[in-house]
Parts: structure tokens; C-alpha cells; sequence
């Protein structure tokens, strides 16, 4: 078949999905551009999809190792000196569940309320000049805020506390707050705002105050997307490396209290890679860690992006 | 969008051919890692040797005209020796004796000693423990790394019952291997104790906090003015017991090459050995060779 | 009268209650306008005074080395990477969103295209790091270099564009597509004279984005294309020095407070730069 009858042949299925309008017949120009444009779209997608299985296939021995999965997660402690090493994470994995959970217990009633301001209550001038604010927040790098806590809150602690160190989970979660508010705040901001108009001024010409309006009608409107906005900075959270590396204080006990030193996975990753020998266990180890954190990171975006579509479609 | 790729892609070539021309051919680029105690040596030496011989044919005619190009990093002995059998890095930067098992996977080596360190027991000159003990024995040591002595009231019933704050270097550092195989032997470190990500932070650190105390480098706890250090079984960790072999815990500080050297590694690692010297003792180690 | 009492005492504490709450909202909005600010601020009153022309054109020197002379070979090396990074992605990214609007006829694959890169957008950059450790160092024996660096940055920036540029164009009316195809135009012309120049300005925005965010990230750089102390000059086989991971590296190793501050607000400085001449550009377009 040739090149102009294949493409003709094409054509004809193209023409026949938009019968309404009166598309021309495809030429060789449009297939080629088509055609690389597809291709482009699969080398994205393909080469992200397979940094993904590559991190799965060096992970997956770590089922079938001495310990398993069980061993990893739960019983095992980190201790890769010992004969015969210890490889398991739970104390990352607990470290990554403290260090979120302070964060978020701070920055979501901040987020809220900032984003509440920025909806409802803040006039236009002040709006503009806030969301750059955000943005500036948003745009600090991890590293740079890292440095921050490691300036201010690490000797505060020092001195105030009487602490050992500063370095601590809770130094770790005061900043990781710090930097997750921005996203809770603007994506809440959002949310509120799509609330339809009617159902605000239903609300105060019944005679409510705007308090019980913002917090008892519209945020409940609203609440697909300040579920949202939560599941975002739990998100970003997750995955912070640098801040919580220089903060947490890496320590492989498990943490006990919040004033403990912990070690969340991702700054155990970025510690011990480097000494992790290809192919040794401690490298499938921390694959295996790897993949624990990614499967609930993609849980929380599979959420988020159901979040979002609800909060677009509303409930009418 | 094809214009801005066009113009990036353009960018790109050009950077990598200027640079590239300058920069000469992958083989004339050392690269060095590995122990953070050999780290601001090994800096130092590197950029001297670099502002000294601007391109190889002035090291030895015989090389190319490309620039003398080294790359120093850290990241602990456990990496630099782990990275060398990977390929990543052409010297490994170690701060103890290779392991039987590290020698059999290196196979054909070649270690070069650039000076002696020591594992030193160090408190800041504001803990009151050093004015009550002057050394340890190893056994004492290890029961208070393994965290079975709480507080300082343990140690010694007039001293006051503050915490002891363990420091140390994480699991891949020279030092914690030393400490772990002579000392502390079956027992395992202390989980609360602090580990720090390079000798640097661990000397700040320990300079810091009154109620530490750490196994560091002796070179650095010599140094400073703030540290007092404990003589271990009786033998304090001073150069001339270091370069004797009295102290236990002396340490050498090698730069490891797998296989045969290639000439540029070879002239870089000589230069360490000689010229390097001087900064060897200036940063508070004892040098393999003696300073002229 | 009773009641009447009662009613009136009623709305004054809603009164109170509404004053209270929009007083509430209004120290919160303050912090949120505070914060960034102190912290720039903060590190501008720490770093100002070490930064000088030689701390932006020198190398490293001093002993031990690094407490005096420059960082330029980090600036340079951040530029590269992030170039590198976007000239690995920006075809892939923007191409691949340009298929999802122009071409695609399937709502489906739209969905599962986006969902796919929202996922990957919200993988953290050190699990690129440690592909690119694993994989473009160790196995393809890259070594720690430019190369390796910036596939992994291109990486890390690949879904963001993608997810930009696709919101960019998506966000062009359908009008212009149909009204250029129902007067018999081809597609690839519909899209280069009418639907482009409209979206240029959000692909940029998304582009200028992702590339801030890699430019001040460490964690994919640390193992594949990071060293402590590098002469300057670059090279795609060799390792370079960041401004990030050279600010980490200060840390760590404790070496010189003063040239923290000082990396750490040239950092700053430079993303604000960047955002700023986007917001710019695109106020100057709504206008």
C-alpha cells in the first residue's frame, strides 16, 4: 500500500469521527506532524513510566529476602554493620509519619484560614499583593528553607529547650509547615472561590453573619476542594528531601516523642545510597523504601485529582 | 515551539562544544572521593596542584595539552570505596585499613599513604568530665557508646547528672568502622546517638554542646583550642604516639586506586605524597612524609 | 420583652463574633504576607554583606578551601544542569501537550495522560535521583556528571511542563481550532498561527516554573552530577558544583556560616528574578 493510500485510508477514519465538521482529507504534512507529536507524547510518558518500573524491579527481591516485606516495614531495625545487617525502615517510615503529621496539623488551619481571607474577605489590592507572597514561599527552595530552620529553630531549640540538639522532628515539621501553607492556602482559595455566588447570598440574605456563612455553608460547599488541598500539602510533605535531611537529625533509633531525632525515608535514601553497593541488599532496601513512599504518594494524587473533578463539577 | 527548541538545542551544543574544547577529553579529569577527613586536604591539595600545573604537558611532556582538571568530594570512606569498585570515582579517599573484603572485590589496588590520623575520645573544654577523668579503657568506651551509661553522675558520682549527648559519624566513615571494630567489638552504638554527616559538623558540634562527647578526628580535636581529648589505656593521642603506634586507634589516610594508575592519577598522586605535605600538617594530621 | 432582649443580644454577639472572625482572617492573611517576606529579609541581613562581585566571579580558595574566593563554578553549574534538563524535556513535555489538545480525539486518553504525569509531577525529585544514581551513573557508567545531572533534572521537570503546557493550550477556546478547520486549513497550520501564540505565554509560565524548581533542587544532583570542589569550565562528562548542593555541602561540613547566608540568598535572589519577569510578562499581556 502506498504512503498517500495509507494516509488516505487514515484520513477517512479521522473524517469519520467529526462528521459535523468539513475537514479536509489529512495531508502527508499533517500525518508526519501527528505522528511525531505521538511519539513525543509516548517518550514522556514511556520514559517517566519506566524510571518507575526500574525502581520496582530493584526493589521487588526484597519480598523474597530473608525478612520480606513484613521484615522491612515492622520488625527490623536499621543496622547495616551488624552481622547479619539489619535492613528494615520502620523508623523512616514512622519519622515520615511524624514529620507530615506536625506539619500538617499546623499548616492546614493556617492554609484555611489564609485561604479563606484571600476568598471572602481580603479586598482586591490585597489579594494581588498576596499571591506573590505565596508564590515566593512556594518558589524557596528546599535546601534554602532547610538552612533557615538549621540557622533559627536548631539553636532556639538549643537554648530554650535545653535539648541536646535542636535537630528534631519537630524542628523538621515546623518548617515542612512552612512550606506546604502556601499550597494549602491557594489551593483552598480556589475552592472557596468556585463556590457558585447564589449559594453565599442565599446564605446572608437568610441573615446569617459571614462568619457562620464562610464556615458553615461555604467551606462545606467547598469541601471537595479543601480535601484537596490537604491530600496537596500531604503530598509535597511526603516528598521533602533536603529540609528534612538537614533538620530531622538522622538518627536510625525509632523516635519516641517529637523532641526525638528521627530519620523520614526520604533523607534515609539520600544518606545511605551512596554506600549502598549495587545490587547489595541495602540498595534494594532502599528501592523498597522508595516504592513504599511512591505507592501512597500516588494514592494521595489518585485522591486529589478525584477531589478536583468533584470540586469542578460541583454539587448543584 | 520550534524556534525555542531550536534555540535551546543550539545553546546546548554550544555549551558543550566551548566547554568541551577547553575542557579536553574525559581522561584528563581526576576524580577523588570519599572520607570527609581527607575532604578539606584533599580540596586543598587539588586546587594547588591545579593553579601550579595549568594543563598536563607542563606536569609531564609526554601527556596531553588538556587542563589539569580535579574533582574532590565527601560523602565518607564506606562510599569513596564502594564508588571506586563502581567505577563513579578514579581515587578513593579512605581514612582506614581496607578490609579483607574490600581488597578481594578491589583485586588489583594500589594504596597510597598521605598521612596518619587517629580516632580520638573528645569533650569540649566546658565539660566538667574533663577535668575529672584524663582516659578511658575500651571497655569503658563501649559501655558508654553502646548508651548503657545515661548520665554523667554514672561516670563519675561528682560529676552532675546532666545527659550524655553521644556524637558520632554515620555508618559509613572510617572512623565509626575503627571505633566499631576495636572498641565497641560485639556491642552496637548507641541508637539516640547523633550522627553527624562529616568530621566538619562533628567538630562544630562537639564545640557547641557542653554535654557531648564524641570519637573524632585527633587531627582535629589537636587543632582546636576548644577540645580536651582523653588518652585511651593510658596513651594519649598525640602525633608522636600516633606516628610511633602506641595509640590504638591510629588510622591511616589512604588514596586508593583500582588496577594499574592511569599517568595522571599517577603525577596527581605523587604530588599529593610531596608537595601535599605541607597541608597535610597545616590542617592538624600527621604527614607520611616528613615536611620540608 | 423577654424576647426582644434576647433577639437583640443575639445579633450583637453575631456582630462580635463576625468582628472576631474577620479580625482572625486578617492576622492570618498578614502571616501569610509576613513569612516569606521575614525569611528573605532574614537572609538578606545575614548574606548581604558577603556578597561582592569576586564572590560571584571567583573560584574557590582559601584554606581549607571555600572560606574565601567565589562560587561561580555553582552558578555555572545550576545553569548547565538546568539547561541540559531543559533540552531534554521541553521537546517531550511540550510536544506530548500538544498532541493531547491538537490531535487526540479521545477523551480518555486525555484523562489517563494527565492523571499519569499529575502522578509522576508529585513523585518526589529523589526518587529521580536515585534512578539516575542506579541507572545513568552506576550502570550506563556516566559517572557523577553534567550528563547524568541533567537527564535526571529532565526528569524531574518533564511532567511539570507537561502538566502546564497541556492547562496552557487546553486553556485556547475550541472556536480557533474548529473555525480554521472548518475553512479547510490543516491542523498544524491552525495550531502554529492561532492556537500558539495564544498559548506561548502559559507554556513559558510553566517552563519558567519548572525550571526554578530544578534549578533549587539537590536531591536529584547530590549522587548524579554533584562534587564538593570543582575548578570551573564545563564539561557534559564531568561533575559540577550548584548552588543548592553546595549550599548543603556548607552546612554539613560546617565550613563558612557567612558563605551560607550569602549562597543561600543568591539563590533566592535569582528565583525571585526569574518569577518576577514571568509575572511581568504576563501582566504586560493582560494588559
Amino acid at each position: 500500500m502506498t504512503v498517500s493510500g495509507a494516509a488516505g485510508n487514515f484520513s477517512a477514519r479521522v473524517s469519520s469521527w467529526r462528521s459535523s465538521l468539513a475537514v479536509s482529507e489529512e495531508s502527508l504534512q499533517e500525518t508526519v506532524a501527528r505522528f511525531s507529536f505521538l511519539f513525543l507524547l509516548i517518550a514522556a510518558l514511556g520514559t517517566l513510566v519506566v524510571v518507575l518500573l526500574m525502581v520496582a524491579r530493584e526493589a521487588y527481591p526484597v519480598l523474597f529476602s530473608r525478612s520480606g516485606l513484613w521484615g522491612l516495614l515492622i520488625t527490623e531495625s536499621w543496622e547495616p554493620l551488624s552481622e547479619p545487617a539489619q535492613l528494615g525502615v520502620r523508623h523512616a517510615w514512622i519519622s515520615t509519619l511524624a514529620v507530615t503529621t506536625i506539619a500538617l496539623s499546623l499548616a492546614v488551619p493556617l492554609g484555611f484560614g489564609i485561604g479563606i481571607f484571600i476568598a471572602e474577605i481580603a479586598p482586591a489590592a490585597i489579594k494581588e499583593a498576596l499571591q506573590p507572597c505565596l508564590e515566593l514561599l512556594a518558589g524557596i527552595p528546599s535546601v534554602v528553607y532547610g538552612f533557615f530552620g538549621y540557622v533559627t529553630l536548631v539553636p532556639w531549640f538549643e537554648t530554650s529547650f535545653e535539648m541536646a540538639t535542636g535537630e528534631s522532628l519537630l524542628a523538621a515539621g515546623l518548617i515542612l509547615a512552612v512550606m506546604i501553607v502556601p499550597f494549602v492556602a491557594s489551593t483552598s482559595a480556589e475552592a472557596l472561590g468556585a463556590v457558585p455566588g447564589d449559594v453565599k447570598e442565599a446564605a446572608l440574605a437568610l441573615g446569617v453573619n459571614r462568619c457562620w456563612m464562610t464556615t458553615r455553608v461555604l467551606v462545606r460547599h467547598a469541601a471537595p476542594g479543601m480535601f484537596a488541598a490537604v491530600a496537596l500539602g500531604l503530598g509535597r510533605a511526603l516528598g521533602e528531601t533536603l529540609a528534612v535531611l538537614m533538620l530531622a537529625g538522622n538518627s536510625v533509633a525509632l523516635p519516641a516523642s517529637p523532641l526525638d531525632r528521627g530519620q523520614p525515608i526520604t533523607a534515609l535514601i539520600i544518606t545511605e545510597l551512596g554506600e549502598a553497593g549495587v545490587g547489595s541488599p541495602k540498595q534494594e532496601a532502599l528501592f523498597a523504601a522508595a516504592l513504599v513512599l511512591m505507592v501512597v504518594i500516588v494514592a494521595v494524587n489518585t485522591l486529589i485529582g478525584r477531589l478536583k473533578r468533584r470540586m469542578l463539577h460541583g454539587r448543584v | 515551539m520550534k524556534k525555542l527548541f531550536s534555540i535551546l538545542l543550539g545553546m546546548g551544543m554550544l555549551v558543550g562544544m566551548v566547554t568541551n574544547a577547553a575542557a579536553g577529553d574525559q581522561d584528563a579529569a581526576i576524580r577523588a572521593g570519599g572520607s570527609t577527613t581527607l575532604l578539606p586536604i584533599m580540596a586543598n591539595c587539588s586546587s594547588e596542584f591545579m593553579e601550579k600545573y595549568q594543563t598536563w604537558d607542563r606536569v609531564d611532556a609526554s601527556l596531553s595539552k588538556a587542563a589539569t582538571t580535579v574533582f574532590v568530594t565527601g560523602g565518607g570512606s564506606g562510599f569513596g570505596v564502594k564508588s571506586l569498585l563502581s567505577g563513579v570515582i578514579d581515587i578513593g579517599m579512605v581514612s582506614r585499613d581496607l578490609k579483607d573484603k574490600e581488597k578481594k572485590l578491589l583485586g588489583e589496588h594500589q594504596s597510597y599513604l598521605v598521612g596518619k590520623d587517629a580516632v580520638a575520645i573528645a569533650v569540649n573544654t566546658r565539660n566538667p568530665l574533663g577535668a575529672r577523668k584524663t582516659g578511658f579503657t575500651p571497655a569503658e568506651l563501649a559501655s558508654l557508646f553502646s548508651g548503657e551509661l545515661k548520665s554523667y553522675q554514672e561516670i563519675d558520682r561528682s560529676l552532675p547528672a546532666k545527659p550524655i549527648v553521644l556524637l558520632s559519624r554515620d555508618s559509613g566513615a572510617g572512623s565509626t568502622e575503627i571505633f566499631q571494630e576495636k572498641i565497641m567489638g560485639e556491642k552496637k552504638f548507641s541508637p539516640k546517638a547523633l550522627q553527624l554527616p562529616s568530621q566538619g559538623a562533628l567538630l562544630e558540634k562537639l564545640q557547641a554542646n557542653n554535654n557531648a562527647v564524641a570519637y573524632i578526628s585527633s587531627g582535629l580535636a589537636l587543632n582546636s583550642k576548644n577540645l580536651k581529648t582523653f588518652a585511651l589505656d593510658n596513651v594519649e593521642p598525640t602525633d608522636a604516639n600516633v606516628t610511633k603506634g602506641n595509640y590504638p586507634l591510629a588510622r591511616p589516610l589512604l588514596m586508593v586506586v583500582k588496577g594499574a594508575p592511569a599517568p595522571t592519577v599517577r603525577h596527581f598522586v605523587d604530588y599529593a605524597l610531596s608537595s601535599c605535605q605541607k597541608i597535610v600538617a597545616g590542617h592538624g594530621y600527621v604527614p607520611a612524609r616528613s615536611v620540608n | 420583652m423577654a424576647a426582644f432582649d434576647l433577639s437583640l443580644r443575639a445579633e450583637r454577639a453575631h456582630l462580635w463574633q463576625d468582628r472576631v472572625f474577620i479580625a482572625v482572617a486578617w492576622s492570618l492573611g498578614l502571616l501569610g504576607f509576613v513569612l516569606p517576606v521575614s525569611i528573605v529579609v532574614f537572609l538578606f541581613y545575614r548574606g548581604a554583606g558577603a556578597i561582592s562581585l569576586d564572590l560571584l566571579w571567583q573560584s574557590p580558595r582559601g584554606f581549607p578551601l571555600g572560606a574565601s574566593g567565589g562560587i561561580r563554578p555553582a552558578i555555572e553549574g545550576s545553569l548547565a544542569l538546568v539547561i541540559l534538563g531543559l533540552a531534554v524535556s521541553l521537546p517531550l513535555a511540550v510536544g506530548g501537550a500538544v498532541y493531547l489538545t491538537e490531535y487526540s480525539a479521545s477523551d480518555r486518553l486525555r484523562r489517563a495522560a494527565s492523571f499519569c504525569a499529575e502522578c509522576l509531577a508529585g513523585v518526589p525529585a529523589i526518587i529521580y535521583g536515585l534512578f539516575g544514581y542506579s541507572f545513568l551513573v552506576v550502570f550506563l557508567q556516566m559517572r557523577i556528571s553534567l550528563l547524568a545531572g541533567g537527564i535526571t533534572l529532565g526528569l524531574v521537570m518533564l511532567p511539570i511542563i507537561l502538566i502546564g503546557a497541556y492547562e496552557a493550550l487546553r486553556a485556547v477556546e475550541e472556536k480557533y481550532r474548529e473555525t480554521g478547520l472548518a475553512l479547510g486549513v490543516s491542523r498544524i497550520y491552525v495550531f502554529r498561527r492561532n492556537i500558539w501564540p495564544k498559548a506561548r505565554a502559559g507554556v513559558l509560565a510553566a517552563v519558567v516554573l519548572a525550571a526554578g524548581h530544578a534549578f533549587g533542587s539537590a536531591a536529584p544532583v547530590l549522587l548524579t552530577a554533584s562534587v564538593v570542589m570543582s575548578k570551573g569550565g564545563l564539561d557534559l562528562s564531568s561533575p559540577v558544583m550548584t548552588l543548592p548542593t553546595h549550599l548543603y555541602y556548607l552546612v554539613s561540613e560546617a565550613s563558612s556560616l557567612e558563605q551560607a547566608y550569602a549562597t543561600a540568598l543568591i539563590l533566592v535572589l535569582l528565583l525571585l528574578a526569574a518569577n518576577f519577569s514571568v509575572m511581568r510578562s504576563k501582566s504586560r499581556r493582560q494588559r
